[in-house]
């Protein structure tokens, strides 16, 4: 019974998946693919191109969109709830006992050197998108706008982007527009 | 509390490119509405990083939570994930008309380098209370080190944690 199957396999999977959206992309290969063949693998590296290129997190787009085309909106639904369900349950233990834990000396050393960690790492990604993208004026243009506005302007993250997908849209539409002369 | 959903929606909604395209975000709203200090947003993140499940999730949930108990976590969650959904199923149904792909391509023109610029100014945002006001020596050095290891790119995230964990305790022990 399919919604059965999607429901186990995104619980499963919102369980045992550490690290990021990638990770789930093997999981759904062999339970949904291989197994249950309730997707070819030509769907599967659409959905993922698609769930890359649009906003939100990765693998709650993956799910919705498995999700969908196996059962609809049900299927959506369903997929969803099963992949964020398991989260919910543990951070929610996690988040009752933190303050308690963090009294512990260790525990509250640990968590010194762990933010520290956390920084290398947003560091860390951030250059290896950098490393990813191509680059034209446009793109670099708008990097250094970035920059500045967030370094020197208390204009809220979200308002930026805002802005940068409006500008980018304008940009794009003159470009095409100039191309095709 | 429709201020959390609200927030966490639009969190979902402008995160383009995975998990730590968040960070930034939820580090400029959080502060700015003042529901967590920059020092609570970096151990979140360390939870986050460590525990099963979407990113955004677990870090949606863990404010929720601590902002207004299970019911916050939980609607806080929903925020983040309903932008996905509505715009995936959208993205779904339209499918098999016409090639999405290169309509993506077009409405992200400016958004993919911003969503950089701002990840780098993330890195810079929480790392500066470790030089000013207060030049704290033993961080910054410490900084420096985790960032030379998590250059050796075969280490993964919780490995890197689990090295930070260790180095906190130790330096923090000794000094």
């Amino acid at each position: 019974m399919k919604y059965l199957d999607l429901f186990i396999t995104f619980f499963k999977i919102g369980l045992t998946t550490f690290g990021g959206g990638y990770a789930i992309i093997p999981q759904i290969k062999e339970t949904l693919v291989d197994k249950r063949k309730l997707l070819t693998d030509e769907e599967m590296v659409d959905m993922i191109a698609i769930s890359n290129a649009t906003p939100g997190v990765i693998s709650v787009n993956l799910a919705t969109f498995v999700g969908y085309r196996i059962g609809k909106i049900l299927g959506a639904t369903i997929a969803t709830l099963a992949l964020i369900i398991p989260s919910i349950i543990i951070i929610t233990l996690i988040a009752m006992f933190f303050m308690e834990f963090m009294k512990i000396k260790a525990v509250n050393y640990a968590f010194w050197g762990l933010r520290i960690g956390v920084i290398a790492l947003i560091l860390r990604a951030s250059i290896s998108l950098a490393k990813k993208m191509k680059y034209d004026i446009f793109s670099i243009l708008v990097i250094i706008a970035v920059l500045i506005l967030t370094v020197f302007t208390s204009m809220s993250a979200i308002l930026i982007l805002i802005l940068a997908f409006l500008v980018g849209i304008i940009y794009k539409s003159v470009y095409v527009a100039v191309k095709k002369k | 509390m429709t201020e959390i959903f609200i927030t966490f929606f639009k969190i979902g909604l402008f995160t383009i490119g995975g998990g730590y395209a968040m960070i930034p975000l939820i580090t400029d709203e959080m502060t700015r509405l003042g529901l967590l200090t920059r020092e609570e947003i970096l151990n979140l993140i360390a939870v986050a990083e460590g525990t099963p499940g979407p990113f955004a999730v677990n870090i949606a949930t863990f404010v929720g939570y601590k902002s207004f108990g299970f019911l916050g976590g939980i609607i806080a969650t929903l925020g983040v994930v309903l932008p996905s959904v509505l715009i995936i199923i959208i993205v779904s149904m339209l499918y098999e008309k016409i090639r999405k792909t290169k309509v993506l391509d077009f409405l992200m023109t400016g958004l993919r380098p911003s969503a950089i610029a701002l990840l780098f100014s993330a890195v810079i945002a929480l790392a500066l209370p470790h030089i000013t006001p207060v030049f704290d020596l033993l961080g910054v050095v410490c900084l420096i080190i985790m960032i030379g290891i998590t250059q050796i790119k075969k280490i993964p995230p919780i490995g890197i944690l689990g090295i930070s964990a260790l180095l906190g305790i130790v330096v923090k022990f000794i000094f």
